[in-house]
This record gives C-alpha cells, sequence and structure tokens, in this order.
C-alpha cells in the first residue's frame, strides 16, 4: 500500500517539489532584480550628487567671475587686468570641459552645448563667424541680448579663444613679441570689448539656467532620482542609470576623437593639427586634461566593475592601468604655441597611448562593464538621424 | 553568368562579394538557407569599425556584404531590377548600386561637390530613374537629385524639394507623385553633423510631381510644432503617408511623433492619453508599414522599444522591448515585421499574436514585452534602416 501510495504522491511531490524550486528561483531572481535596482538607484545619485552637481555649480560660478572680470577690465580699460581676465578665462574653459560630457537634459536644449563651446571645429567655423561679424560692423553693437540672435558659434567661449586673432594686422605685433597668454589682447582693441561683454554674460547666463534645471524642485537631478512608470522620460532607474552610461562613453569617444586624434595625426605625419580646442589661447592641455578627468570620475562614482571583475579577471588590472594611463600620458603631451601647428614626434607615444586607451576604455564601458550592469549604449541612440 | 538567388540558396555555396575598390572578400560559408526565407539589406558597422551594407535573410543568414567607405544609412531595391542603391549617411556624398541577386561588382557613384546625400532615395516604378534627398548646402535648400539607373548611375538632373533639409523620400503607386520629408533642419558640410536653424525650422510634408518637379500638394505641421522635424515615412497602396518625427524641442514637451498625411488630407498626429513622446526620447529612427497595410512599426532606439500602431484604429496597439532597435520592415505575411538593432539583434514580431509576458509600463494604452530574436549577430552593428528585398508579400 505505501509503496502504491509513494507510486500515486510520487508525480504531486515531485510537481510540489518542482515548483518550490522554481519559486525560489523567481523569487532569488526578484530580490536579485531588485538588489540591483537599489544598486543602480545608489550609483545614479552618488554621481548625480558627487560628479554632475558640483560641475555644473563650478561652471556657473567661473563664467560669472569671468563675466564680472572681463566687464569691469573693459570699463577700466586696464590693460593690466589682462591676466586676471586670462586666469577667469581658463577657469572657465577648465570647468566646461568637466561638464561638456553631460549631453542631455539641460544641456541638450536651446543649442546650449554648442552655445557655451562650438566644437569640434575642425574647419575653423568660428573663426569665420566672427570675421563675418566683424566685417558687419556689429561688434560695436552686440550686447548680451543681442549675440544670441547671432551664429551659435560666436556665442561662446571657443569664440573668446579666437576674438583676439580675428584682427590679424593689429595683433600681429603682440603675438611676435610674446606669449600671447599673456598678451591676450582683445582688451587692448576696444573694438573687441563689447563682443567679449556679450559673451562672458551669454556663457554666464547659460550656465545659470544649467545650473538651475539640474537642481530645482522638478529638475534633472529629481528626475533621475526619482525614475519610474511615472516619470515621462525615465521609465525605470535602468534608463536613467543608462544615460550616465551614455554620457561616459559619448565622453570618451570625443575626447578620442576630436582632442586626440587631430594631434596623433600632426605628430606622426608632422602636419598641422586642425581643430584642437582653445588652441590658441594655449589652453588645450588644460581642456585635455579637465576632459578626462572629468571622464575618469564619471567613471569611478558609476563604479561599474563590480559587476563585471567575476566573469572578466583581465579587466581587474587593465581597468586601473588604463586609469593610470590616462592620466600620465595627459600630463606629459607638450602642445605647440600657436601660430605653429604642428605636434612634435616625442608626443607620438603619448598620444597613442592616450588613443588607444580611451578607444579601450569606451569600448569596455560599452561592450563589458554596462551589459553586466544590464545598461547598454546603443550604436543608433547616440546620434540618430 | 548570371548567379539568381535561388541558385545561392540551393547550392549553399561559399560567396564572395566584390568590395566597392574590387577585391573579393568571403562572406558566408557553407550555411544552409531556408528557400522560403525573405531577404532583407541594412547598412551596418562591423566589429572592426569599418562599415558595408549587407544582403541577408530573414533567418540571419548574411549571404552578401559590400564594404563602405563610410556609415552608411539607407537603401532603396528595385524589385524587376534586383538593384540596391546603399546610400550615406549625412553629409556623405556617396552611393554604392549593386545587384541583390549576382556577385556583379558594385557601381559607386557620388553627388556633385556642392550637394550631399541625406541618406534616403527611391526608384522610379519602372526602375530606369533613382531620386535621391540632396543638400544644395550652398544655396541652403534641398534638392531631388535624378540619376539615370538604367546605366552608370550619371546624374541628369533635379529639382528643388520644396523645403529644407529632406530626409526620407518615397513614391505613391501612382507612379508620379514624390512624397518627400522636408524635415526643416539646416545642416551644412562644413559644420558637420551640427543642426544650424532650430529656432526657424518649419518642416513638411511635401508631394511633387515627378515629371515636373512641380509641388502638388505641402502638408504643414501645427504651427506650435516647428520643432517637429518629419523624417521617414512609409505609404500604403491607397497613398496614405506614415511618417516618423524627431523632436528639436525641450524633451519634456515631445508631442506626438507619429502621424500621417496624403495629397489631399493634413497632417494628423497619433495622440495618445499619456505621454508617449518624452518616454520615446523624442525619436523615431524607422517606419515600415505592414504588407496589410493595418500596422505601422515605427522604431524608438533611445527609448529601447519599437511602436506598433494600428492604422484602422490610428491608436497604438502594442511595443516590443528591442535594445537599440531602430531598423524595421515588413515580414514573411501580411501582419509581420522584420526589427534589426545597434546591437546585432533580428527580429521576427507578428502585432497579432498576443504578447509574451506582457506588462503596462505604458498605461493604460497599450502593453510591451520583450522581444524573441532569430539571431544575434555579434560581430555586427545594424544602422538605421532595415529594407525588404524579397519575396514581394
Amino acid at each position: 500500500m505505501a509503496g502504491h501510495v509513494n507510486r500515486l504522491f510520487f508525480p504531486v511531490i515531485a510537481l510540489a517539489g518542482f515548483v518550490s524550486a522554481v519559486t525560489f528561483f523567481v523569487s532569488a531572481g526578484q530580490a536579485q532584480q531588485s538588489t540591483g535596482r537599489t544598486d543602480l538607484k545608489q550609483r545614479i545619485e552618488t554621481v548625480v550628487n558627487e560628479h554632475v552637481l558640483p560641475r555644473v555649480r563650478g561652471l556657473e560660478v567661473t563664467t560669472s567671475e569671468l563675466a564680472t572680470t572681463v566687464r569691469s577690465a573693459c570699463q577700466a580699460k586696464n590693460p593690466g587686468r589682462n591676466e586676471d581676465v586670462t586666469g577667469k578665462f581658463a577657469a572657465a574653459v577648465r570647468a566646461w570641459a568637466s561638464v561638456s560630457h553631460l549631453n542631455f537634459g539641460p544641456l541638450a536644449v536651446e543649442a546650449r552645448r554648442e552655445r557655451m563651446a562650438f566644437l569640434p571645429d575642425p574647419r575653423g567655423i568660428v573663426r569665420r563667424q566672427l570675421v563675418r561679424l566683424s566685417r558687419s560692423g556689429s561688434f560695436e553693437k552686440i550686447t548680451a541680448k543681442s549675440i544670441t540672435e547671432h551664429s551659435v558659434a560666436v556665442q561662446g567661449l571657443t569664440a573668446l579663444d579666437q576674438i583676439p586673432f580675428i584682427q590679424k594686422e593689429r595683433i600681429r605685433n603682440d603675438i611676435r613679441e610674446g606669449r600671447i597668454i599673456v598678451e591676450w589682447p582683445f582688451l587692448r582693441t576696444p573694438v573687441n570689448c563689447p563682443l567679449a561683454v556679450a559673451i562672458t554674460a551669454n556663457t554666464a547666463a547659460i550656465a545659470r539656467d544649467l545650473r538651475a534645471e539640474w537642481t530645482n524642485e522638478k529638475g534633472w537631478r529629481t528626475r533621475l532620482l526619482s525614475a519610474g512608470p511615472d516619470d515621462p522620460i525615465y521609465r525605470s532607474t535602468e534608463e536613467a542609470a543608462a544615460e550616465l552610461v551614455k554620457a561616459l562613453t559619448t565622453a570618451l569617444d570625443g575626447i578620442n576623437k576630436h582632442q586626440i586624434l587631430p594631434l596623433q595625426n600632426s605628430s606622426q605625419y608632422q602636419r598641422p593639427a586642425r581643430g584642437v580646442p582653445f588652441f590658441k589661447t594655449e589652453l588645450s592641455r588644460v581642456y585635455l586634461i579637465a576632459s578626462i578627468d572629468a571622464a575618469i570620475d564619471l567613471y569611478e562614482k558609476l563604479n561599474l566593475e563590480p559587476y563585471v571583475i567575476k566573469k572578466k579577471p583581465w579587466l581587474k588590472t587593465w581597468l586601473p592601468e588604463t586609469i593610470s594611463s590616462l592620466r600620465e600620458n595627459s600630463a606629459k603631451i607638450t602642445y605647440p604655441v600657436w601660430p605653429v601647428h604642428v605636434f612634435a614626434k616625442e608626443n607620438y607615444d603619448h598620444i597613442r597611448n592616450l588613443e588607444r586607451f580611451t578607444r579601450g576604455l569606451s569600448k569596455v564601458v560599452a561592450t563589458e562593464l554596462g551589459p553586466a550592469a544590464g545598461l547598454t549604449v546603443g550604436f543608433n541612440q547616440v546620434d540618430g538621424d | 553568368m548570371v548567379i539568381n538567388r535561388r541558385d545561392i540558396l540551393r547550392h549553399s555555396v561559399a560567396l564572395s562579394a566584390m568590395t566597392v575598390f574590387g577585391a573579393p572578400a568571403v562572406l558566408a560559408a557553407n550555411q544552409q538557407v531556408p528557400v522560403e526565407d525573405g531577404l532583407l539589406a541594412s547598412a551596418c558597422r562591423k566589429k572592426d569599425g569599418t562599415f558595408a551594407v549587407v544582403v541577408l535573410t530573414e533567418s540571419g543568414h548574411i549571404v552578401r556584404e559590400v564594404p563602405l567607405s563610410g556609415r552608411g544609412h539607407d537603401a532603396t531595391y528595385h524589385p524587376k531590377t534586383g538593384r540596391i542603391v546603399a546610400f550615406a549617411r549625412r553629409p556623405g556624398n556617396f552611393a554604392v548600386a549593386f545587384n541583390a541577386h549576382d556577385l556583379s561588382e558594385p557601381t559607386l557613384f557620388t553627388t556633385p561637390t556642392s550637394r550631399h546625400f541625406f541618406g534616403h532615395g527611391i526608384f522610379s516604378r519602372d526602375g530606369r530613374l533613382l531620386y535621391t534627398t540632396e543638400n544644395d548646402f550652398g544655396a541652403n535648400h534641398g534638392v531631388i537629385g535624378i540619376y539615370d539607373a538604367s546605366n552608370t548611375y550619371g546624374r541628369i538632373g533635379e529639382f528643388p524639394s520644396h523645403g529644407i533639409g529632406p530626409h526620407d523620400i518615397t513614391i505613391l503607386d501612382d507612379d508620379r507623385t514624390l512624397v518627400v520629408a522636408n524635415g526643416g533642419i539646416e545642416t551644412h558640410p562644413d559644420f558637420g553633423r551640427a543642426k544650424l536653424n532650430l529656432n526657424t525650422m518649419s518642416p513638411s510634408l511635401c508631394f511633387i510631381d515627378r515629371t515636373t518637379g512641380d509641388l502638388t500638394a505641402r502638408q504643414k505641421l501645427p504651427s506650435n510644432h516647428h520643432h517637429l522635424s518629419i523624417r521617414h515615412l512609409a505609404a500604403t497602396s491607397n497613398s496614405d503617408v506614415w511618417f516618423g518625427c524627431q523632436w528639436e524641442g525641450a524633451l519634456i514637451d515631445t508631442p506626438a511623433l507619429i502621424g500621417s498625411a496624403s495629397l489631399d488630407k493634413e497632417v494628423s498626429l497619433l495622440e495618445s492619453t499619456t505621454t508617449v513622446g518624452p518616454m520615446l526620447r523624442g525619436y523615431i529612427a524607422s517606419v515600415s508599414i505592414s504588407a496589410s497595410a493595418r500596422w505601422l512599426a515605427a522604431s524608438a532606439p533611445r527609448a529601447n522599444r519599437v511602436l506598433i500602431i494600428d492604422t484602422e484604429r490610428q491608436i497604438i496597439h502594442n511595443a516590443v522591448d528591442v535594445a537599440d532597435g531602430s531598423g524595421v520592415a515588413r515580414g514573411r505575411d501580411e501582419h509581420m515585421f522584420n526589427i534589426t538593432s545597434g546591437h546585432g539583434a533580428l527580429v521576427s514580431h507578428n502585432p497579432t499574436t498576443p504578447l509574451g509576458n506582457p506588462r503596462l509600463g505604458e498605461k493604460p494604452d497599450f502593453q510591451t514585452a520583450p522581444a524573441n530574436p532569430v539571431r544575434n549577430f555579434s560581430d555586427i552593428s545594424f544602422d538605421n534602416h532595415l529594407l525588404r528585398l524579397s519575396p514581394p508579400i
């Protein structure tokens, strides 16, 4: 009888066991997913609070200080304050480099990114638009308000990089006499002051709007942190986190393509480099280092390594070596002083390492770290048409 | 000797492709390909970073690959001649024509130096002429380039697109009316892919008589939607034209991104009770109409979703999750679609089949569920568009 009962009940017991096992695995899976979500949410919070907000605040402060300094220097017509302006300009460029990769949300509206700095610019559009503006006689009349009606190429920090140089005859002697960073001459060419005041006021206004739209009550900080089915844009924590991963790969790809490749070709083939950001004011190196620092900081704050290290042990050594290499090599590049455009051959190894490691890190983030955390960045998502 | 598709499939030979520059490359070796499969084509990026256009079956076997010198975008196909033309992505100026059913050498042709392609084109019904959307960037207006498709794709003329930034183009069943999505966005190759006139853009859908270049009708969006760039088109046999848009304003303000119009019917946007536009991140990458004309597939890669629209009821029917899903093309029966993704997935989706494990993520309008790929290619990122070549349904 017992044997008979056992035979009868065996399928029931087996089914019950199967159901229990399935329930266990489903529950475990749900728990893991829930843990994963909590984990991602913490990462988003860390990135927003410790990476994004300090940087947008820094941009607001530095652009505001630049605007104030330029305005007062122009009013005083005091060439002695050129160095103040130069220092404030460098700080604003550095701050912009650390924000420009956050190309979503507040930075992606009203062409703010292009208005803040028209990059990349391999064909010298900023210079051409400034020349056009100069010839139209608009320099003297321009204001912080009216500049927004002109080309985005003349509205931002990249225009400030160029305006000392568009009147070549007037400043040729200044350039020959010494380092242009010290002799930053636009304050000694009164025709340029209205434009400089307008540009710096404009960039300060953009930075102010940017900070406000990140930090106000219903701003992008809140949006990212409260991602879920009720948010019209980020329907899940994963979507919000994927936006940050996309910002990281976009940052690395941008550094690679627009800041390093022109240097590599120049150094390797001894050709002039074109379109290197902030080259004329000798802030290219500052811009590069700040861009790389920002990308590394975002990478570290995202902290995606734990998702993949166990499965890909080689990354345990490769990732820290890559980060170190990016820092070391970017610090070792020497930039030529304008009007020389050719990078010395001695730079080549450093530039090549930077090229290789920015490309490699971007690929590892997109194909290993991101997917391991359930976050993917697609080919068609980044720059669709 | 002409090798037709059936020969290729029956004998399962190792195929070689002639590159744009004439060097052969071995592609698919000894693969058994089901003869009933339809053929698809898509531009893609390969693992080594190079670009190509591939011809593949619906079951996921690549039967031909033609390398491209830069990133491609869309392609067009003529069923009688078997010719495919793949176009460079804007602001590229090259196109590659080749035969889908033999291994003859591709023909490379370009725009004049004062023009560039916008990535789309369409054959006339007889296959003799090819019409392409182009940018006359010196004059800042769009043009329709005309190429002699019966020969070596020499350029034989152009006429205005009647707007700025023409993108997709299609032809109605009357074989006379071209429909052009004038996206309204000014670009210039000197500025790369930068958009130069977002404050003043004025998109429109233009119906043009291809025999004269005259504008037959222009359907415009409501004035408060001037940031809504009409990009991609799908025409039905009764000359309704469905379109997908991208929004150039603030993401949170994104309106409906899908709509329809015709020669004599004004633009109608597909409204929804939930705010779908922001969820789709303001971007529809590609649209395709099913053979039955009942369903429209609209891909939203930034939202990792492909929406299925019920064109009769004018509502969103459901959605499938496809990470970076972008290419959509009609499938093997009257309702089905094929979908490709930037992650290399090829998906087959039938809107009439109930979704497996649906969730109400987009409540209460429609359900969404994960897609089941036919195949995942680990070494290919499919680009924006997918084209169905054969067999005709």
